[in-house]
């Protein structure tokens, strides 16, 4: 986990596009609020491992959105109620449910469906939201981080060169 | 393009989903058999386990060996044992998260079986079954007994006579006080030495004695005249009280007979129990079994009665057991319910022979399937009977026309020695013989109207009484029961699976009835005879006393008449 924390930093740090990293938490939210063994998850994990999303974003933000979805459940099984029993959505509904992929992955459940539309909804917004905080904390934050007295006392220290060489982390900062 | 692609992540992807597959089959056994046990235990309240789960993908099937189910009211029994059960899954409705079961084979069933390990689930309360009250009593016929409870009754007429004799007290009392405050006949000697003054001077001194007197003459007769009137008022206010405490008797001697029919009522032995003896012989063995019966209908029949539950408007859904969230229901193109067995063929392991049958068209969503579920189980030359044929359906495929009916018949089962406990110390052994038995149990939109029949032939019944009540009633019923091998019982069972009525017949009713009758008649006219002289004795000795009480108050007005006569004597001698 502090491994993860540590990697998803340096990337943060890093030269990579923010929008591999925020494409990634975003499809973490996903795979964190929705059912985890169900098939359209299965998808969001060959989209992941094909296209070059950053793993440790993924593997983070899968993390803290499952730790999330435990406290979201009566939330999202009253937004699915709403939703399934939404006279507006009943064709649709019917029309999914006779999808045998759909009936699968239970798209009739209050919470799944509660949860798949949240992580829908949610999931441009997040990605905007992400890729902007993204880059204003590359603009502002890090060149502010990096001046700070604690984090050149950090960076000279011998602790952080001696866990640099056993982990062969390159500078997290 | 190719900055955005990571080829070797199709090969970590195939790794991952080959890892999982992998990890999943060997483990499916494993998460059969603990979905099986955790549906189970949530369902019947008891554990339930599967020794062995055994998945096959080709063709799709699983098979499970030693299932089984507690009892939660015994938690050291299985209600269900089965050996073997096998059955094909239909693979395409599995991707719908349906289990269709085409054909199941079930093999080795036992009921009853001892369990090594307690079945009990902390925290799941048994099914409580209501216990037979033991009401019936034995009249009471030892007359010697009977006479110390009477003698120790509370009685209206003896309550009355003796206020009577309270106010016969308090009567003297008050009487004697004014009597010592009247007039007495010592005034009455010294008004007839004044008067006799009197007169001696005016015959002395005629005129001018008369008029020297006139005086004195007009204070003595008033004196007189004002005890005269004062010795009648408590003489009247004697005679009043008098009379009361004469009314007061005759109305405590009203209660006698009511007394009587109290005493009667209470103590006179009661024969309606015997008209339905065979209520109290039987409440123990049959009452209790129904009731049980009816306690696991009340608990299953609401998964078979559409467990979705309606959300809004005409939107159902069902709460999953295995999964959170509620399940709302879709119409589908091929609706299927998700529980499906087409056919299960039965077979029953028992020591004393070979039971085989078949239920069809098993699922708790009947109103998707559209079909009953049927079950007919035959056993011939069995051990236990010459045969048994059981047919029942579970039909709940329209809810507002819900059928459900099990028909048992059991041909010649052998009577082992069967104790039935009437009350605390009065048991009644049948032995020997066989009994035909026909269970007819039909819930009809949640009213019962079910009948059973037991008929015994070639029986032997024997009963032991051990209590201290030495009755002739027991030793009565005793003797013609024990000449009876060959009877019948009805139960009536009528009302709603939670309030049911259990009427129980049998011509031991009569027999028992036509026994005890002239007996218990008998004994109701020695327990009158009884009542009434114990009644009668205690009032004579009250009424005695009160009669002899009175007497001596009318003595006490006698002696005021005295003194009246006395002064009017006086009166009249005065000038």
């Amino acid at each position: 986990m502090i491994r993860q924390i540590a990697k998803l930093i340096r990337i943060l740090n890093s030269e990579t596009a923010p929008i591999n990293i925020s494409l990634a938490i975003c499809f973490g939210m996903v795979v964190g609020f929705t059912q985890m063994w169900s098939v359209h998850n299965l998808i969001i994990l060959f989209i992941i491992l094909f296209f070059r999303v950053n793993l440790s974003a993924f593997i983070l933000g899968t993390l803290v959105f499952k730790s999330l979805s435990f406290l979201l459940n009566s939330v999202f099984h009253q937004i699915g109620l709403s939703l399934l029993t939404a006279e507006v959505f009943r064709n649709l509904g019917t029309y999914l449910y006779n999808i045998t992929f759909w009936k699968f992955d239970r798209i009739n459940n209050t919470i799944v469906a509660g949860s798949i539309l949240v992580s829908i909804v949610g999931f441009l917004p997040m990605l905007f939201l992400l890729n902007f905080l993204i880059r204003k904390y590359r603009k502002h934050v890090l060149g502010y981080v990096r001046k700070t007295k604690i984090a050149k006392a950090l960076m000279s220290s011998e602790f952080y060169h001696y866990y640099k060489k056993i982990t062969g982390f390159k500078d997290v900062l | 393009m190719r900055k955005w692609i990571r080829w070797w992540g199709i090969a970590v992807f195939i790794l991952i989903v080959l890892f999982v597959f992998g990890i999943w089959y060997l483990l499916a056994d494993q998460i059969i058999a603990n979905n099986i046990e955790t549906t189970g235990e949530y369902i019947v309240g008891a554990k339930v386990e599967v020794g062995k789960a055994d998945l096959t993908i080709i063709p799709l099937g699983v098979t499970l060996n030693n299932l089984q189910v507690a009892n939660p009211n015994s938690p050291m029994q299985n209600l269900i044992e089965v050996d073997n059960i096998r059955f094909h899954l239909d693979g395409k409705y599995l991707f719908e998260r349906k289990v269709i079961i085409k054909d199941m084979v079930i093999d080795g069933l036992k009921f009853n079986t001892e369990r090594k390990k307690s079945g009990e689930i902390k925290g799941v309360k048994p099914l409580t079954v209501k216990r037979a009250i033991d009401d019936f009593i034995i009249p009471l016929l030892d007359l010697s007994k009977l006479k110390t409870f009477i003698e120790q009754e509370e009685l209206q007429t003896v309550n009355g006579l003796r206020a009577v004799t309270q106010d016969i007290k308090r009567v003297e009392k008050e009487w004697q006080a004014s009597y010592r405050m009247m007039p007495n006949i010592d005034d009455m000697r010294e008004y007839r030495n004044r008067a006799s003054v009197i007169i001696a001077d005016i015959k002395k001194n005629k005129i001018s004695g008369l008029i020297a007197h006139s005086r004195g003459i007009k204070r003595l007769k008033e004196e007189i005249d004002r005890d005269i009137k004062d010795l009648k008022i408590n003489q009247k206010a004697m005679s009043i009280d008098i009379d009361s405490l004469k009314t007061k008797k005759n109305r405590a001697l009203e209660f006698v007979e009511k007394d009587i029919a109290k005493l009667r009522k209470k103590y006179t032995p009661d024969i309606r129990g015997f008209k339905n003896f065979s209520k109290y012989i039987f409440k123990n063995d049959i009452l209790l079994q129904i009731d049980e019966g009816l306690l696991w209908y009340n608990k299953l029949e609401p998964l078979f009665n559409y467990i979705s539950k309606k959300l809004k408007d005409d939107y159902y859904g069902s709460e999953p057991i295995l999964f959170d969230g509620i399940d709302v229901q879709f119409s589908e193109h091929d609706p299927q319910p998700s529980f499906f067995i087409e056919l299960a063929k039965l077979s029953f392991k028992q020591a004393t022979g070979n039971l085989s049958g078949e239920i069809k068209n098993f699922t708790t969503q009947q109103n998707i399937s559209g079909l009953s579920t049927s079950i007919k189980l035959d056993g011939y030359n069995l051990d236990f009977a010459e045969s048994v044929n059981i047919s029942g359906l579970v039909d709940h495929v329209n809810e507002s026309e819900i059928n459900d009916n099990l028909t048992v018949s059991v041909k010649k089962q052998k009577i082992n020695k069967t104790e039935y406990q009437i009350i605390k110390d009065w048991k009644l052994n049948i032995h020997n013989g066989s009994v035909d038995k026909i269970f007819n149990i039909n819930i009809h939109n949640g009213n019962i109207i079910s009948k059973i029949r037991f008929q015994y032939i070639g029986t032997s019944i024997n009963s032991s009484y051990l209590g201290e009540v030495n009755s002739i009633i027991i030793s009565t019923i005793d003797s013609v029961l024990t000449k009876i091998s060959d009877f019948y019982v009805n139960i009536n069972i009528s009302g709603t699976p939670s309030n049911y009525i259990i009427t129980i017949k049998s011509d031991i009713d009569n027999i028992v009835d036509k026994a005890v009758r002239k007996i218990v008649q008998d004994e109701a006219n020695k327990v009158r005879n009884i009542i009434t002289q114990i009644i009668n004795n205690k009032k004579e000795v009250l009424i005695k006393d009160i009669e002899t009480k009175i007497e001596q108050l009318t003595l006490e007005i006698l002696k005021v008449d005295d003194i009246l006569d006395e002064a009017k004597k006086i009166l009249k001698v005065l000038p």
